[in-house]
């Protein structure tokens, strides 16, 4: 999301107040302080043969440039605090302008401005004792004012929570749901179920700790991806191409309230172009990421302005990250 | 009838030939039929293989044998494949099996009856062990289907004249015929990641097409009724576990039951009756014979009969149970 006019300057310097941390005034405007994605370099052990990350988190900004997260950590840690093969804790809010990250040497969460400045310390409960930073992956709201800090522990143990970051207020949600994403407000945390008789159900979690859920059809439930607009209940649906039955990409749009399926339409993109992510602008138009580059090749990333009835997709911004990368995440990823 | 790799049997044909049973009147006379086919395997240069000949457990209690059948399945050019474990199929009701002879032709038998030997064109030339039968519960229809890289249709033949009725599309799973043999259930992946069931008429026709709600896709293999269009399927889930009853052409979900099942996987589901679904649940215990155990839910209360139950030849190498 870019701010461009005068009023998106305000909105955005609003933002950057509600998240309570104090912006450095050069960085406050929009240009090279937005960031599309960070990514950490590759190592490898010869003796062994296996990679493992190394060196710093990079950021890339929108305007082409290179910032370097000093203080984040290179790696994850397990329980005992063994530094362990899997990249540190990282994300960037969907505007591009909120960092959040695994702080090296305690391994606390924190958050601070993407173009600089004093970090946030999340509450040291965020990470579980247990498991140490291992089974966590860390979301931040479009606008990053909220993180999403997601376990994956296998026996479900370990809580999802939603944290305000203005405020520190800790929201938790089941850990046995796995998380879609934050709406486009950051309003509502869209979730998935795997229940019991093999189904998958979708649940929309509001902050004042209401749901609305239900299971959807085949195509809902198979889908590659889907994101939750900011009334809470329109849900994107993307499903996957497939490159050997030159089948393209689809759009289907789902409403969570009332099971209402929309007929889709093909995107207007390759089949091997399947959308890795999906987020609705405030303005309520779509934008997708795809990804190109397997792991060892520079890895291409497009975004695209998709028009919800037609398919239509037009390119809105392209970069690269090095092949020498590890592990890379993007904005609202 | 589904080929497991895994478990096996064993059954004296032979002796079924050699004792006619003449009561059949009832369509589900167990005491008279196949309760499963079986090999032994064993290890020839150090690779594990089918040994010796098809075996023929049945209700009785009796042990029989196909000695006309092949055991290890032959290539495409008809040389042995050494490993491979040929098809059999048992008919729901235990009376009638399917399986290719020593000269590798497809042959279907009677307990108590005749064998019917098919032309010898009557399947395309592929490897053996890229066919799987399956035989509607009277054994009166079989279906062959072949899983070669390039999708071949499956055919449908009549098992008393060995005449092909019809053909159904190569590339889909075969879930079973319905209950009355009429009617066959196929799955398969669509467009948009779904996985869609479809009924084929014997003669091939498309009946029905219909993408499941997820709680019959999620818990494959649904089973068809004799109608053509209600499909049944068990969600497995210990205390939890249900009957789902399925009408393809409403794409409606028509019942839910709870039902209390015995401990076991389940290997088989088939309609046997108008308000009746039985299941094969297999157990592999560490060491142990497997056991097998058979249950029959009524499909308007949901409660459930154990049928039969017995634990399989130790020896068997892979076996393959009646479905009804």
């Amino acid at each position: 999301m870019r701010y461009t006019s005068a009023a998106a300057a305000l909105l955005a310097s609003a933002v950057i107040g509600g998240l309570g941390i104090t912006p450095p005034a050069a960085h406050a405007q929009a240009g090279p302080s937005q960031v599309r994605a960070a990514w950490i370099k590759t190592c490898t052990d010869k003796k062994n043969d296996t990679t493992y990350p190394c060196g710093h988190w990079q950021l890339i900004t929108r305007d082409g440039g290179k910032l370097t997260v000093k203080d984040a950590s290179t790696t994850e840690i397990d329980g005992k605090g063994r530094r362990l093969d899997d990249a540190g804790l990282f994300a960037i809010s969907g505007d591009g302008r909120v960092i959040a990250y695994e702080r090296a040497g305690d391994h606390r969460i924190v958050v601070r401005q993407a173009a600089g400045g004093p970090v946030k310390v999340l509450a040291a409960s965020l990470v579980p004792k247990r498991y140490g930073t291992s089974p966590l992956s860390l979301h931040l709201s479009p606008q990053g004012d909220r993180l999403l800090v997601d376990s994956t522990d296998e026996k479900e143990r370990v809580p999802t929570k939603v944290v305000t970051i203005a405020t520190g207020k800790i929201v938790e949600l089941p850990a046995k749901d796995s998380m879609n994403g934050f709406s486009t407000d950051g309003g509502e945390v869209l979730a998935q179920r795997f229940n019991r008789d093999n189904t998958l159900t979708l649940i929309a979690y509001r902050t004042d700790g209401t749901s609305v859920r239900r299971t959807p059809s085949q195509v809902v439930a198979n889908s590659a991806m889907t994101a939750l607009a900011a009334d809470g209940k329109t849900v994107a649906v993307i499903i996957s191409g497939d490159e050997e039955a030159k089948k393209v990409p689809r759009l289907r749009i789902y409403d969570l309230e009332t099971g209402d399926l929309s007929a889709g339409v093909d995107l207007a993109l390759k089949a091997g172009q399947t959308p890795y992510l999906a987020q609705w602008s405030a303005d309520g138009r779509l934008t997708v990421l795809v990804q190109t580059g397997d792991e060892g090749s520079t890895a291409v990333v497009r975004e695209f302005t998709v028009d919800t009835e037609t398919g239509a997709a037009t390119q809105t911004d392209k970069y690269s990250i090095s092949k020498t990368r590890y592990a890379f995440r993007v904005a609202g990823e | 009838m589904k080929i497991r790799i895994a478990v096996a049997i064993a059954a004296g044909l032979a002796a079924l030939v050699a004792a006619p049973q003449a009561a059949q009147a009832m369509p589900h006379d167990h005491h008279d039929g196949i309760r499963y086919a079986s090999v032994k395997g064993c290890t020839v240069k150090g690779e594990q293989r089918p040994c010796g000949e098809w075996r023929l457990m049945m209700h009785s209690g009796e042990k029989g044998s196909l000695p006309d059948a092949e055991t290890i399945a032959r290539e495409a050019n008809g040389k042995s494949s050494h490993t491979q474990v040929a098809p059999i199929a048992v008919s729901g009701n235990g009376r009638r099996v399917a399986y290719f002879t020593k000269s590798g032709r497809l042959a279907v038998r009677t307990m108590g009856g005749g064998v019917k030997v098919f032309a010898k064109d009557a399947l395309p030339r592929v490897a053996q062990y890229d066919v799987t039968f399956q035989l509607s519960d009277d054994g009166g229809r079989l279906a062959t289907v072949f899983a070669t890289n390039k999708a071949v249709k499956t055919r449908i033949f009549d098992t008393a004249t060995g005449a092909l009725l019809g053909s159904t599309p190569g590339g889909q799973t075969l879930l079973g015929f319905s209950a009355d043999g009429g009617e066959l259930l196929t799955e398969v992946s669509a467009d948009e990641s779904v996985t869609d069931l479809i009924a084929y008429s014997e003669s091939g026709e498309q009946l029905y097409r219909a993408t499941p709600p997820q709680i019959v896709a999620a818990n494959s293999p649904s089973a068809l009724a004799a109608d053509g269009r209600t499909t049944a399927n068990v969600v497995m889930g210990g205390a939890k576990s249900q009957l789902v009853l399925y009408d393809m052409q409403s794409d409606q979900i028509i019942a839910k039951r709870k039902v209390k099942l015995p401990a076991g996987d389940l290997n088989m589901i088939d309609w046997t009756g108008d308000q009746q679904v039985t299941l094969h649940l297999v157990q592999y215990p560490d060491g142990k014979a497997n056991k097998m155990t058979i249950v029959q839910i009524d499909t308007e209360t949901g409660a459930v009969k154990v049928r039969d139950h017995y634990s399989l030849l130790k020896d068997s190498y892979v076996f393959a149970a009646c479905g009804g």
